[in-house]
């Protein structure tokens, strides 16, 4: 599994882990991201549990375990936490921050140890030493309970499953050309995005952020011009589509 | 230790716990075939007096039964949740080991140990409590087996009793001996194949 670090200042350092070439193929490849403060290390969408073990040896090259004091599923899924039973074993004293519509199934993959904080529906906020997250809304997208992580100090959008692309596991980093990103995206969302009045929403939210880069959980990264490109394409994108539309007369 | 080769401990303990609920639903039938049996007694007047007498006896031994059934499945159920346990602590510690692998040489390879070791550690606890409970339940249902062989004597006794109430009620009362021999014998089995799995269980544990 890969490890890069995508920004670092004096109070902290984002990591991605990801392209993992053990990675059974028929499981989805997914982006797993860290903040490491001084003393502290959230872990973002920790993945799956046959990810599990690519993880914690990617962790313990960059931090000791018992650094890890959080964790954050933006949602549900089992491709975000189903990992969950081996983190509790392994951080018996963290945190798990996820939406609060999701803890009775969350717990179902295995939690006696790490004790799960609850983000309520309008967001919340996270310190690690000296660095502020933001944990932003992003309810029904896809998940109807579902949050973006938000580093205002760094301008990173962590974003979930929005962003996200289906591509091979080999595939670069960062988006390069996107235009012709948008055939790797555009199912993925119009698909398992259910809402559009969700999407409007999320999008005049996340306009008002300063973002530097929009890291989802699959895909690429988007940067500089690429998030406002990203974002205009959203605006238009109709989404829902396993509904057909009634069509007017 | 490639985990194929371990017995799947939570498997046989959840077979274990289904059998013996069916041996417990076996000996409600026992207890309305007992109730069945006592009614008729009573019709057939003084020739089966000596039929009704042993009716008290069938009775005992079905709630016995229903009891001991009860609380072993009950036990069995507990055994099978803490081998699901064992069986999630040992895969942890696989998944700590890969991991290991994956990172010798890491900076803070060693951070691990306090995982493993605490991980090791519980796994430990939950075998030891695992053992506990198996003998636990291992001698409860030796002792279930053991109630069981007075219902064969009940039902030799209910044939006898039945020919000397004679006439239109020897048949029915037969009916009812063969009742609770035939219901005995299904818990006995139900029960001996429940001992023969945990046999499994003490001779495969692989450590
Ligand atoms: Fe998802
Ligand atoms: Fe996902």
């Amino acid at each position: 599994m890969l490890t890069k670090q995508i920004f670092k200042n004096n109070s902290h350092q984002w990591l991605l882990f990801g392209r993992d070439p053990e990675k059974p193929e028929k499981i989805i490849d997914s982006n797993q991201y860290m903040v490491k403060t001084e003393t502290k290390a959230l872990l973002m969408d920790p993945g799956g549990i046959e990810l599990f073990p690519s993880m914690l040896a990617n962790v313990i090259k960059q931090v000791p375990v018992e650094q890890v004091t959080h964790l954050f599923a933006s949602h549900q899924d089992p491709d975000i936490i189903s990992s969950l039973g081996l983190w509790d074993q392994a951080l018996p004293e963290a945190q798990l921050h996820a939406p609060w519509l999701w803890e009775g199934f969350i717990r179902h993959f295995g939690m006696d140890n790490i004790d799960y904080v609850a983000i309520p529906d309008e967001g919340g906020e996270l310190q690690l030493d000296l660095v502020q997250l933001q944990f932003v809304p992003a309810h029904y997208l896809h998940a109807s309970g579902n949050f973006h992580v938000y580093d205002p100090q760094a301008r990173i959008l962590m974003s979930g499953d929005i962003g996200a692309a289906l591509e091979p596991a080999e595939a670069p980093l960062v988006v390069d050309d996107f235009q012709d990103h948008i055939r790797k995206m555009q199912m993925f969302h119009q698909r398992w995005m259910p809402s559009n009045r969700a999407k409007d929403d999320w999008i005049e939210r996340v306009s008002k952020l300063e973002i530097d880069m929009m890291c989802p959980q699959h895909g690429r990264i988007f940067e500089g011009d690429d998030v406002k490109r990203f974002l205009d394409w959203f605006s238009t994108l109709d989404v829902g589509t396993a509904i057909p539309r009634v069509q007017s007369a | 230790m490639p985990q194929t080769e371990q017995p799947n401990y939570f498997v046989i303990a959840a077979i274990v716990a289904a059998e013996l609920y069916q041996a417990m639903v076996v000996a409600r039938q026992i207890a309305l075939t007992a109730s069945n049996a006592r009614s008729l007694a009573i019709r057939a007047g003084q020739g089966a007096a000596g039929f009704r007498a042993i009716t008290d006896f069938i009775d005992d031994l079905a709630s016995v039964t229903v009891n001991a059934s009860k609380v072993i499945n009950n036990q069995a159920v507990a055994v099978s949740r803490i081998a699901s346990d064992t069986a999630r602590a040992e895969f942890a510690l696989v998944s700590f080991d890969n991991a290991f692998h994956k990172a010798s040489g890491a900076p803070y390879l060693s951070s691990l140990d306090a995982s493993y070791q605490r991980t090791q550690e519980y796994r430990d606890s939950l075998r030891e409590k695992f053992d506990k409970q198996v003998v636990n339940l291992n001698s409860r249902l030796e002792e279930l087996a053991r109630e069981l062989r007075t219902a064969m004597v009940l039902s030799a006794m209910s044939r006898v009793e039945a020919s000397q109430a004679g006439g239109q009620f020897e048949q029915p009362l037969n009916v009812i001996a063969q009742k609770v021999a035939d219901a005995a014998a299904e818990i006995q089995r139900r029960v001996k194949y429940s001992r023969q799995m945990f046999s499994h269980l003490g001779k495969g544990r692989a450590d």
